[in-house]
């Protein structure tokens, strides 16, 4: 959590998107922005990148006004990917409250996912955050190419963990609602049972979903 | 140092996503300017607020509208965008508004421009906090970066010495384990040498104090007998020649012709040379004995005068061969406690390196005297001296300067063990072609 300011009625979450060079967290950020509704959220910030590559970071910021006066910032956060830039990664992910991770689903990628997921873990232990305890979504991006990974291979080494684990094309918007929304739901669960969102602000698990994903399209669960 | 800097890791100071707010990213330089322009022509007053409406930036002409501005700004509080004579514009970041930007007019002649006007300005002002939000935030990412990898690298460095050190300690260790484990070997080595130096003097000496002795014993009553039968064979013959007459004519002039009278008296003269060389054989092998001290019992107090003279004995061959002078002022000193034969060993392995410094006309002296904590023996001689590059050198086991074959080299590492290993030291003063002098110092034993 970036800023909980009881006096001021303000909290600053703050969710990263986390995974190998160009397996698409930018663009599944841009699809974002593209799918939801400008109510609700602010614009779609890209620091400095070269050749399509983040340098920095990329930052799309949501607002949520509670039934009570608090309100609620939520910062989404992609990493830059590429190896050498592990230092912003530690800044980014630092006080993270949720981490989607993006893995590109190209059977030649297999590899350089695993060395991130690794990165992840340790980067994690770095800033002081739990890996078992932190809401945690997988996402397997670009899944409209050709040789990939299969589902059920995912499937098979993902499900003995509970982590949700969703197919996505960010290229096409498919998926990236649904990954977002997963890793929404849990990050709602772990900061409720820290400070009662629905029993002290009065904001359940569905205004909470709803408010932020008022897609300009529909709601992917409905 | 390093404390703050592990303060600074788990604090973990590089976090992304501080909340800006209005003041934080807009300064009186982007603003002032703007308001000046607006405020010197169209408008009479304009203002940038917080979110809270509370005024950061503003200007006025004339600059006396202070009082219309405390009643716009609780309108705004209010949440009123627009007045008789005013409007406000939102100003966003994140998709939050986090301040205001004002303008007020007199003339509502002007009104019509006031909509596009504040739309220009606001969208000036969005871009201006757009830019200014993305420069501070990169800056943050930066040094955020530049703290945390100079900390990586005052940390990397710390490893990096600290390993350095380990590898240093431990190769220092290494050396010093190699050191000491050479220095034990070779230590042990000439001990070894020594005590097998020592006990084959000894065994050579026991061996021939017993072989000699036997046959010297007897050669030594037999001569004493011999010497018995002498005397009454003489004292017979002379009683006979006398009982015969003076001088038979038959038998005087064989007894003149045999040399009787000589021969009876050279004879016991011969027998007491012989009786001498005897006495001298046991002599040198009680000497031999003494030396070795095959009886003695290890660390008693020893003598040093009574051991020089018995190293000198031991190498009184070689000393009377060469005509050596030696001069020998023992002065009174204590006694120290030490292994007899090994101290001797010492002294003869000094002298036999001394007695080997010059072929003619050498003279060794040798002092012994009591200074201060110790018991000083030189042991010098006017011999080629030791040059000064090998001086340090000649204690080390195997150190020879003759040539391969003729010594061990060991003579002087023997010595300086023996000496060493009581606390005491030998200390060479050499001059090349001048002479050595030979400095053994021995602690005085604490009675
Ligand atoms: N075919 C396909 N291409 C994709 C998909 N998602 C992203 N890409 C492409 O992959 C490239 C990299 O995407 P980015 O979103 O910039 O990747 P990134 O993860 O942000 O990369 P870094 O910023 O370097 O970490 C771009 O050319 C995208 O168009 C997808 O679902 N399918
Ligand atoms: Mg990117």
């Amino acid at each position: 959590m970036i800023e909980y300011d009881e006096q001021g009625k303000k909290m600053v979450l703050k969710l990263v998107y986390y995974g190998p060079a160009m397996s698409g967290k930018t663009k599944n950020l841009l699809s974002l922005h593209d799918l939801i509704e400008k109510k609700g959220r602010g614009d779609l910030m890209m620091l400095d990148t070269a050749d399509d590559r983040t340098i920095y970071f990329d930052l799309l910021p949501f607002l949520i006004a509670c039934p009570s006066v608090l309100k609620i910032k939520i910062k989404v956060y992609t990493v830059p990917g590429q190896v050498k830039h592990d230092a912003t990664r530690k800044a980014v992910l630092s006080r993270a409250d949720g981490v989607a991770f993006i893995a590109d689903s190209r059977l030649a990628e297999m590899q350089n996912n695993a060395e991130s997921f690794e990165n992840l873990e340790k980067n994690l232990g770095f800033v002081g955050i739990d890996i078992e305890k932190i809401p945690l979504v997988i996402q397997f991006n670009k899944r409209d190419l050709k040789d990939i990974i299969p589902e059920e291979e995912v499937r098979e080494t993902w499900g003995k963990t509970d982590l949700p684990i969703l197919m996505a094309s960010a290229l096409f918007g498919k998926g990236v609602t649904e990954t977002f929304w997963a890793l929404l739901e849990r990050t709602y669960e772990a900061i409720d049972a820290r400070i009662g969102l629905n029993a002290n602000h009065g904001l359940t698990r569905e205004s909470f979903l709803s408010r932020i994903l008022s897609l300009s399209t529909s709601n992917p669960k409905s | 140092m390093h404390s703050k800097i592990n303060n600074e890791r788990t604090e973990i100071s590089a976090v992304v996503g501080r909340e800006l707010r209005l003041r934080d990213i807009l300064n009186t330089q982007d603003v002032g300017p703007l308001l000046q322009v607006l405020t010197s022509g169209i408008v009479q007053a304009a203002a940038v607020t917080d979110e809270k409406g509370s005024v950061l930036w503003a200007k006025s002409s004339p600059p006396d509208t202070e009082a219309v501005h405390l009643s716009i700004l609780e309108d705004i509080r209010q949440g009123k965008t627009s007045g008789p004579c005013w409007k406000v514009s939102p100003l966003q970041h994140e998709g939050e508004v986090i301040g205001f930007i004002l303008l007020y007019f007199h003339d509502a002649a002007n009104e019509h421009f006031l909509s596009p006007l504040l739309g220009t300005v606001s969208a000036c002002l969005s871009a201006l906090i757009l830019n200014n939000a993305k420069r501070i935030m990169t800056t943050e990412v930066h040094s955020a970066l530049v703290d945390s990898s100079f900390e990586e690298l005052l940390e990397s460095n710390r490893r990096l010495s600290a390993s350095e050190q380990r590898y240093r300690e431990l190769s220092e260790a290494l050396q010093s384990m190699v050191d000491e484990k050479t220095a034990e070997l070779k230590k042990t080595f000439s001990r070894m040498l020594k005590q097998e130096k020592l006990s084959s003097i000894g065994q050579l000496a026991a061996g021939m104090a017993h072989e000699i002795n036997n046959p010297v014993g007897f050669i030594s009553s037999n001569l004493n007998t011999f010497a018995k039968y002498m005397h009454n064979l003489r004292d017979m013959l002379m009683f006979y020649r006398g009982a015969q007459g003076a001088a038979s004519s038959e038998s005087e002039p064989l007894y003149s012709k045999l040399k009787i009278d000589f021969i009876l008296k050279d004879s016991i003269d011969l027998i007491q040379q012989s009786s001498h060389g005897v006495h001298r054989i046991k002599e040198i092998v009680s000497n031999l004995k003494d030396f070795s001290h095959i009886d003695d019992a290890r660390h008693i107090s020893v003598d040093l005068s009574a051991e020089l003279d018995k190293a000198l004995n031991v190498l009184s061959h070689k000393i009377s061969e060469r005509s050596v002078k030696v001069i020998r002022s023992y002065g009174s000193v204590p006694q120290i406690e030490g292994d007899p034969a090994d101290i001797s060993l010492a002294f003869l392995n000094i002298l036999v390196n001394a007695l080997d410094s010059r072929d003619r006309g050498l003279v060794i002296s040798i002092t012994t005297a009591i200074s201060g904590p110790g018991v000083f023996v030189t042991i010098s001689d006017n011999g080629c001296g030791i040059p000064a590059v090998i001086q340090d050198r000649i204690f080390e086991p195997f150190f020879s300067t003759h040539e391969t074959g003729k010594g061990m080299g060991m003579g002087l590492t023997v010595a300086y063990d023996i000496v060493s290993s009581l606390g005491g030291d030998i200390e060479v003063r050499s001059e090349d072609g001048k002479g050595t002098a030979f400095v053994i110092t021995f602690p005085i034993t604490k009675p």
